[in-house]
């Protein structure tokens, strides 16, 4: 793991608290807080989005084996899924949300175990030596 | 040098597709090959391929500066900046230890135990 990645975990950690926070407040109070939740929810995509570009543009492939692209795909993806998890847990939220999570977290490691099979670090191995 | 000639429009076709393929698949090789012992910018790389083979593979500098892109991430070679007083510093590429000790298993393991075997060397023989 590089720094920026840990960097990136960190910064991923705090949006998805303060997502779940706006999520929780908005779902108690939903007919009055839609919009300011909606727009909420848009900044944090975009400040996962342009932090991860910043993050990502700025770091080595060269320094690490594992495959950075999908790392700075996958980090958040989990990240937020963790929180979400403790989030039903903590609040009894639906079933159905828990199951989500965990799927999502499921998908990122099959992500991670293909990238593993096809890529060295990011680079398709068929397309080393084409 | 094998006489173009004595094909037909279509064999030549099916020749230069065949050729095309197998010239690309080298490009590796003679990249890795250009940096073995030696430290090259990217122009002499292009150059040390052309003269060495006495222009057969004619590479662009795109298909070597994507290559050697490409291996300098896996850390098969290496860079150092040489500065230039003609213009911007130039990039000196050679061989990492792990890109010797690739080159060198490929070089046995696919150009050696197989081009040099005498029975090989015969079939060539009564193709030409």
């Amino acid at each position: 793991m590089t720094k920026n990645i840990k960097i990136f975990a960190f910064f991923s950690l705090i949006l998805s608290v303060l997502f779940f926070l706006i999520l929780n407040y908005s779902l108690a109070n939903f007919n009055q807080r839609y919009i300011s939740y909606s727009i909420s929810v848009i900044i944090i995509i975009l400040l996962y989005s342009f932090t991860g570009e910043y993050l990502a543009q700025k770091d080595n492939q060269r320094k690490v084996k594992t495959n950075l692209t999908l790392m700075y795909l996958i980090t958040p993806a989990v990240i937020n899924a963790i929180i979400g998890i403790l989030w039903v847990i903590i609040f009894k939220r639906s079933l159905l949300s828990l199951y989500i999570y965990i799927m999502i977290i499921a998908a990122c490691l099959i992500f991670y175990i293909i990238a593993r099979k096809f890529f060295i670090k990011n680079i398709n191995k068929r397309k080393i030596f084409d | 040098m094998y006489d173009l000639n004595l094909l037909n429009k279509e064999e030549k076709d099916l020749l230069s597709n065949w050729e095309g393929v197998y010239k690309k698949g080298l490009l590796s090789l003679w990249i890795l090959l250009s940096l073995n012992n030696k430290e090259m910018s990217m122009s002499e790389i292009k150059d040390f391929i052309n003269d060495i083979t006495d222009d057969y593979l004619l590479v662009d500098d795109n298909s070597i500066y994507r290559s050697l892109r490409k291996f300098y991430t896996l850390e098969i070679v290496d860079f150092a900046m040489k500065p230039n007083s003609k213009g911007p510093d130039i990039k000196i590429y050679k061989l990492s230890k792990s890109g010797e000790k690739i080159l060198k298993a490929f070089i046995q393991r696919n150009i050696i135990s197989i081009y040099y075997k005498d029975k090989i060397n015969l079939l060539f023989k009564g193709n030409i």
